[in-house]
């Protein structure tokens, strides 16, 4: 009711001064809350007006009271209007960023250009959706966001690596990873921390990122010539403003990860049953009896190892400050942070502490120089060893440890394991082992780049950059002799590892517009040349023989037992040129052409010439074209080729080396028989593309059909073993490969009326690929079993279809090549399965705003393809050892007549001869699933406050949010997490004890002042 | 021209950019060419090193050499069941020895020395001896690993099932490029694999002759002449192998222990019976090679996570004679709940489950003459030398003749060399029937059973189409 009055108070005051002139004053934020400084507010039909200062303020005096309205506008954002009624001369403004994306700056190979001018097919990826995510990397954040481009997690644990493809899996044997480049600098990958999942891209803090760019066909990735095969990642990381004063940005978050859908075991009563019955169907109760007790027994020992080695909740929290700023010759950007992240198993602990300084300055009217660095430290305690059947680690225990067998006595001290004395895991306490043995990563990171631009004259402008990645890694691996195992084997055993990766690339580049043309013709080329240089050394020292287990340094080992070192390297360097040409905004012709050359080659053919052709037309700008409801078409055409050379370093060589050693002297022998004429494994793009926009642009996005052809694959070519070399294979240049596929990005406002607006996009993908040809013969075999087939996919399943439990005799059957079910299946029974490349895979965003809130969310999905998973191979193997089985197994064949899919337990897992879990050969689609998913990756509510409110707390901006991750999936896969399955290239694609992503919750604030 | 400076430093970069050619030239630092590291005689050295590692190969005398011939046939059974070896114990199709491609390896190594050393030009006088010692040590390996071979995959001369007589791909030219790898031949018979092998092993004596290796980690003359007293006897050369046996002994510095020496002889770190023995080091295995694939790990329990799965079968424990010192090798495991017979021939006494590995010891030259005599009618000097075996081993002389003789070799060799991989070639060599335990739940393997060879890896029929497999696969 005050209110009323006040209000009241207020417009008879504004009655009362109707004729005379008044002061409108405001302050003017972007959608988060920053001040605008040096927006354009004008009284509407007059030239009148002033610029919002540094603090986003603005004040006009003398504004006449029959002023209609203000109108603000500003580069990059929607122009606005707001009425001037005459009762409110204070108005707090938000402006909204321009949605044509048409006129946004897109980064490409060597320059930028606007989003309407490319000719090619470029995702990009705001800072926006990046910002204040869960992810320690980048590259998880960008998954789902951009067509084409597939991103699998290696990894749960925190830091963990994951997988990107971008545009499908190229190459066999070659390497399939992007290129990426941080500021102008392709960074390598070595040097990482051995001691756990570790990803290279943890040294970048996402929130330092201002955009990324996903280069994807030939004509943005053939500038990179041998390195642009597997697309380009391209992250600018951010930059201040000029003239505007400093600003700081805290943002503090905090919050847990619970793990999800870990698998249920069974407990003691249950566990002892089935050892009982394994035992008995071997004739050996005797030995159950010794080992287990009784088979009825009650009130057994029970301990849930799950329990004992999962955390309920695992902590993590960011803290993250930056500043930056400028002045009229100078601008920086500047950020620390840190990140600490206690992983869903039991001491693990990662910790990441980050610095950035970016620099941009005029030095004079044609000078330019640009500096970024960043130096991290990133720790991994505790690291458990990730994916396998690793008895120390525990993954594959914490699901397989006896439930009998407690860990720790009643005085809470280590129990021997297993207390029956069976010798199971190898006698590992797990507790013990998690909690005694050391697994310490420290890698130091740092990334740096200078460039200087020099404006030569106004149409010439030369560019030279210097980039250096540097990482050095210290790994700490202890396994002291309170673990028994470790006392007796070794005396206890600390091995200290030191790797340490070089990586700098220079370049220059002369870009030349020819401004002499007429008014409609724009010409710019670019030449410039390049080098990179890759440097990797290893050594570990290795001690033996440890007084106490508190002694962790190789001063104290008796046995100074061994030590390993090796060093790695490799080159590059290129020419490059490429030209544009733009007529009347209309129709844009690109061309690139790159020779490379790589000291991984033979010395015949270690050059290779790579180019690209593309051009846009701008059908939207045609005369003829008048469809009102179409902002924006441009279709886009390119085609051309690009190289991998992701080998090993010096496999072209035929080399003689160290191998082996006898009484102490070293052996010498061939370590690889080398192929000189070797040479790049080609990559053809073609790819048709259409970029839109409709309805002012509230629908836009773009549509993309490729195919995607490797010819010469570098490919490992088996040869006789007879031949006697210690790795029968060799790499050549055979076959061909194809993939092909459709993009889809669109992204709509659905609905945008007043403060409320709903915001709906997404990304679908579809992928298909075939090996085309495999130097003249049908299939190309891995032991046994084929491992590539003209006509398949790179994928696939070589297994025996399960026929199910004979209810006669609890006995496991396949079917054989004829559809009859058989007990021992021969190789030609093998079927040739669907494998582990998704057919479609994309995401779906949706958010809505309404006032300060803000409620968004995203859906990834990926699906079409199958997995195998290897963990149930241990884990339901009908109790063929004394590992513990999955509760819903309980249900094993007992009796003729059982109708089950346990088939009858039996101690070995052998009957007659025939191994009940792989048939002797390969394992069959029992453990095999549907590996189609869709998670709820994101749910995030968000409220910013409104400048207004916060100007007496002395902040100009402020933001609030929860969020979630990975709170919902949909899948059929038997296994524990659908996402992070180890090897997935590999043509068996199977996963076993990879560390699940599990979910996430947090809650976090965004200050800025 | 106040732009020079910048123009200069864009160059700069430009020239830094585009070195020269040699840039792209890096040589790998851990590695050289063959060429190169055959120029010299400690290239020939090396590749002899790398030869005699590969014998220490898990799928070789490092394990399945010495128990799955044991497990193939009736000497042991299991302690405890994880999956490994069980396939083996009952003789399931295709579980057998997967012995195709490391021999080779050794034997391309054996041929590199072979064929090039010759070509060594200006050496020295004691680079001369050096090099005569490589050749009779290359063809020792040669000849070694190809018997190795011939008895896994083919039926030895004279013992054949449907006159089946192939045995191995024979290759005496060294792998030197593409070319060499993929030049592939077809399986040669059994008479020209043994020829082969006699030959080689007769050229090693004579590089050898007069050579004393007191640990006989390298070959010398008596472990050339025992392992070509071994060849003669399963090519049913008796009396060739009497006699050969016989001059090995008299060549070789290893004795034949007695009493409770011998007990304690597998305990030392260089068996003193040793007439041709694998050295193992630490950097030879992997941090868990001692707990997952050692012949201690799998046949012991001496270790804190050992796995001990294979055991002596009830049959192995009757099979000895009452007094017999070697039952002291032959131990209960009281921490196992079974209580089984464990061997305590492997106790991993160097330290993380290593230990050296006997490839032949004197008693088998023992065993050797005396089966050679008694097999060419000379009962009274097998008689001689069994029964001098068997006073070591502390049992009385036998006189016994004929086949009862025969018989009690067997016995004899059954006894002595368990869990050493002689059991299953012992058995197949003289074309008998293979028995089984009875806690292995199969019958007897007739000789004519398919399964008493190996079969060849589909992975090298693929790639070399001159290759048939073996009847029955």
């Amino acid at each position: 009711m005050k209110k009323f009055f006040a209000l009241l108070a207020f417009t008879v005051f504004m009655v009362a001064g109707l004729s005379a002139q008044k002061t409108v004053n405001g302050t003017i934020v972007d959608n988060e809350g920053i001040p605008l400084i040096g927006a354009n507010v004008i009284i509407k039909g007059t030239t009148t007006g002033t610029i919002t200062d540094i603090d986003g303020s603005f004040s006009i005096p003398g504004v006449p009271n029959d002023a209609s309205a203000l109108v603000i506008s500003y580069t990059g954002y929607e122009t606005m209007e707001v009425a001037l009624d005459g009762t409110n001369n204070t108005f707090d403004l938000v402006m909204r960023q321009n949605a044509n994306v048409f006129e946004e700056v897109v980064i490409t190979g060597y320059g930028t250009e606007l989003k309407r001018e490319t000719t090619s097919a470029i995702s990009s990826i705001k800072s926006d959706e990046i910002e204040n995510l869960t992810v320690t990397s980048f590259d998880r954040a960008i998954q789902g966001k951009a067509a084409g481009v597939q991103i699998t997690s290696g990894s749960g644990a925190p830091g963990g690596s994951a997988e990107i493809r971008i545009r499908g899996i190229g190459s066999i044997n070659a390497n399939n990873d992007p290129l990426i480049i941080i500021d102008g600098v392709q960074i390598g990958t070595l040097g990482q921390s051995g001691q756990g999942s570790s990803n290279p891209l943890n040294s970048i803090n996402p929130n330092d990122i201002e955009s990324i760019e996903i280069l994807k066909d030939a004509a943005s990735t053939a500038i990179y010539g041998a390195q642009g095969a597997n697309g380009i990642i391209v992250v600018t990381t951010k930059s201040g403003n000029r003239n505007a004063k400093p600003r700081f940005n805290l943002s503090y978050q905090e919050g847990f990860v619970q793990p999800d859908n870990l698998y249920e075991m069974m407990n003691s009563e249950q566990y002892v049953d089935i050892r009982h019955e394994a035992y008995e169907n071997i004739g050996d109760s005797e030995t159950a009896v010794a080992l287990f007790g009784e088979r009825d027994a009650t009130d057994l020992p029970y301990e849930d190892w799950i329990d004992v080695l999962w955390r309920d909740r695992a902590a993590f929290r960011t803290a993250d400050l930056s500043f930056s700023g400028g002045k009229d010759k100078v601008d920086y950007f500047s950020s620390i942070s840190y990140n600490r992240q206690e992983s869903q198993v039991i001491t693990n602990l990662w910790q990441r502490v980050s610095g950035r300084f970016n620099l941009n300055a005029s030095l004079s009217d044609k000078l330019n120089l640009s500096l970024r660095s960043t130096v991290t430290l990133t720790s991994q305690d505790g690291q458990p060893c990730d994916g396998g059947f690793f008895v120390n680690c525990p993954f594959a225990p914490s699901f397989w440890s006896m439930p009998i067998s407690p860990a720790l006595d009643e005085n809470g001290d280590y129990n021997p394991y297993p207390l029956n004395g069976s010798g199971h895991n190898f006698s590992f306490n797990q507790l013990q082992n998690a909690e005694n043995v050391t697994r310490l990563g420290r890698t130091l990171q740092t990334i740096n780049s200078i460039s200087l631009g020099y404006q030569v004259t106004p149409s010439l402008t030369a560019r030279a950059q210097f980039g250096v990645d540097i990482v050095n890694n210290r790994d700490k691996n202890v396994r002291p002799i309170s673990i028994p195992f470790f006392r007796d084997a070794w005396g206890g055993q600390v091995v200290d590892s030191d790797r340490n990766a070089t990586n700098w690339n220079v370049n220059a580049t002369l870009n030349y517009s020819f401004d002499m043309l007429p008014e409609a013709h724009d010409l710019s080329v670019l030449v410039g040349a390049e080098a990179r240089r890759e440097d990797y050394f290893f050594f570990s020292a290795t001690g033996r023989g440890f007084a106490d287990a508190s002694l962790i340094y190789l001063n104290s080992a008796a046995d100074p037992f061994g030590n390993a070192g090796f060093a790695t390297g490799n080159r590059r360097q290129a020419a490059f040129m490429s030209a544009k040409y733009d007529f009347n905004d209309k129709y844009i012709i690109n061309a690139t052409l790159r020779r490379d050359g790589s000291s991984r080659f033979g010395a015949n053919s270690r050059f290779g010439t790579f180019y690209s052709g593309s051009l846009a037309w701008r059908i939207s700008q045609e005369d003829f074209f008048n469809v009102g409801a179409v902002d924006e078409l441009k279709l886009r055409v390119s085609y051309g080729t690009t190289g991998n050379s992701g080998i090993g370093n010096f496999v072209a060589l035929s080399e003689f080396g160290t191998r082996g050693q006898y009484l102490s002297s070293p052996g010498l022998s061939f370590t690889r028989l080398g192929n000189d004429l070797l040479q790049w494994e080609t990559s053809t793009q073609l790819d048709i593309g259409l970029d839109y926009a409709l309805f002012e642009n509230r629908v836009y996005g773009s549509i993309d059909v490729w195919q995607k052809v490797n010819d010469n694959l570098l490919l490992d070519t088996q040869f006789p073993t007879s031949a006697g070399i210690q790795t029968s294979d060799i790499i050549d240049n055979i076959g061909r490969m194809d993939n092909q596929g459709l993009d889809f990005e669109i992204t709509t406002v659905v609905v945008d009326q007043g403060s409320f607006r709903f915001r709906l996009g997404g990304t679908l993908s579809f992928l298909r690929n075939e090996i085309k040809e495999l130097d003249g013969r049908d299939t190309i075999f891995d032991g046994d079993f084929p491992q590539f087939i003209v006509g398949e996919s790179v994928s696939f399943f070589n297994l025996f279809e399960f026929a199910g439990v004979n209810p006669a005799n609890g006995r496991n059957m396949v079917y054989d090549a004829n559809g009859v079910p058989t007990y021992a299946p021969t190789l030609e029974d093998v079927r040739v399965l669907d494998g582990a490349i998704p057919d479609y895979f994309g995401g779906v965003t949706a958010s809505f705003e309404y006032k300060g809130f803000t409620l968004s969310s995203f859906l990834q999905f990926q699906g079409g393809h199958h997995l195998y998973n290897n963990e149930l191979f241990a884990l339901a193997s009908n109790s063929s050892d004394d590992d513990n089985q999955l509760a819903r197994t309980v249900d094993y064949w007992r009796e003729p007549g059982d109708i089950t899919n346990t088939g009858q337990p039996v101690q070995g897992g052998v009957i007659e001869g025939v191994p009940q879990s792989d048939f002797g050969l390969t394992g069959s689609t029992r453990y095999y699933s549907d590996g189609t998913y869709a998670r709820l990756k994101e749910v995030r509510l968000g409220y910013t406050f409104s400048p207004r409110t916060l100007e007496n707390v002395g902040l100009s901006g402020a933001s609030v949010f929860v969020q979630g991750a990975n709170i919902l999936t949909w899948t059929k896969f038997n296994g524990i997490d659908p996402e992070v399955v180890t090897t997935r290239d590999a043509f068996t694609g199977s996963g076993s004890f990879a560390f699940p992503l599990g979910k996430q919750f947090s809650a976090g604030l965004n200050l800025t002042f | 021209m106040k732009n020079l400076k910048y123009i200069f430093t864009f160059f700069a970069f430009f020239a830094l950019s585009s070195c020269g050619e040699d840039f792209l030239d890096v040589p790998n630092p851990e590695a050289i060419s063959p060429d190169q590291s055959l120029a010299e005689i400690t290239g020939y050295e090396g590749v002899m090193n790398s030869a005699y590692n590969r014998l220490i190969a898990f799928s070789w005398y490092g394990q399945n050499g010495m128990v799955a011939p044991d497990v193939l046939a009736d000497n042991i059974d299991f302690a405890n069941r994880t999956g490994r070896y069980e396939e083996e114990q009952v003789n399931a199709i295709r579980s057998h020895m997967a012995r195709w491609g490391q021999p080779y390896r050794a034997i391309n190594e054996a041929n590199i020395i072979i064929g090039r050393i010759n070509d060594l030009a200006d050496l020295t006088a004691e680079e001369a001896i050096t090099r005569d010692l490589l050749l009779g040590e290359a063809h020792f390996i040669r000849g070694l690993s190809y018997h190795d071979q011939a008895r896994v995959y083919g039926y030895e001369p004279g013992q054949e099932v449907n006159g089946f007589n192939l045995t191995t791909e024979l290759r005496l030219t060294p792998t030197f490029g593409l070319s060499d790898a993929t030049n592939s031949g077809p399986r040669v018979t059994n008479t020209e694999m043994y020829a082969q092998i006699k030959s080689d092993l007769n050229e090693s004596i004579s590089k050898l002759t007069g050579t004393v290796s007191t640990i006989p980690t390298r070959a010398d003359e008596g472990a050339a002449r025992g392992i070509l007293a071994r060849v003669l006897l399963y090519e049913g050369s008796w009396a060739e192998a009497a006699a050969e046996a016989e001059r090995a002994l008299d060549v070789t510095p290893a004795e034949l222990t007695t009493g409770d020496d011998y007990v304690a002889s597998w305990g030392q770190p260089n068996h003193p019976e040793s007439v041709f023995e694998l050295d193992i080091q630490p950097v030879d295995w992997s941090t868990v090679d001692g707990a997952n694939n050692s012949l201690s790990t799998i046949t012991n329990d001496l270790f804190s996570g050992a796995q001990f799965i294979l055991v002596a079968s009830p049959e192995l424990v009757s099979s000895f004679e009452a007094g017999d010192i070697r039952t002291e090798l032959f131990t209960v495991s009281a921490n196992h709940p079974t209580n089984p017979t464990k061997c305590n021939k492997w106790q991993g006494e160097n330290g993380d489950f290593r230990e050296n590995i006997p490839v032949m010891r004197t008693a088998e030259l023992y065993l050797i003459a005396a089966e050679g005599y008694a097999r060419s009618g000379n009962d009274s000097s097998a008689q001689a030398w069994l029964n001098m075996l068997r006073e070591a081993r502390g049992l009385p002389a036998t006189s016994m003749t004929g086949n009862d003789l025969l018989d009690l070799i067997m016995n004899e060799r059954r006894v002595e060399f368990a869990f050493e991989g002689h059991r299953w070639f012992d058995l197949k060599r003289l074309g008998m029937d293979i028995p089984k335990s009875a806690a292995s739940g199969v019958s007897t393997i007739q000789y004519e059973d398919f399964r008493v060879l190996a079969d060849l890896p589909v992975s090298e029929l693929n790639l070399n189409d001159q290759l048939v497999q073996n009847p029955g696969y």
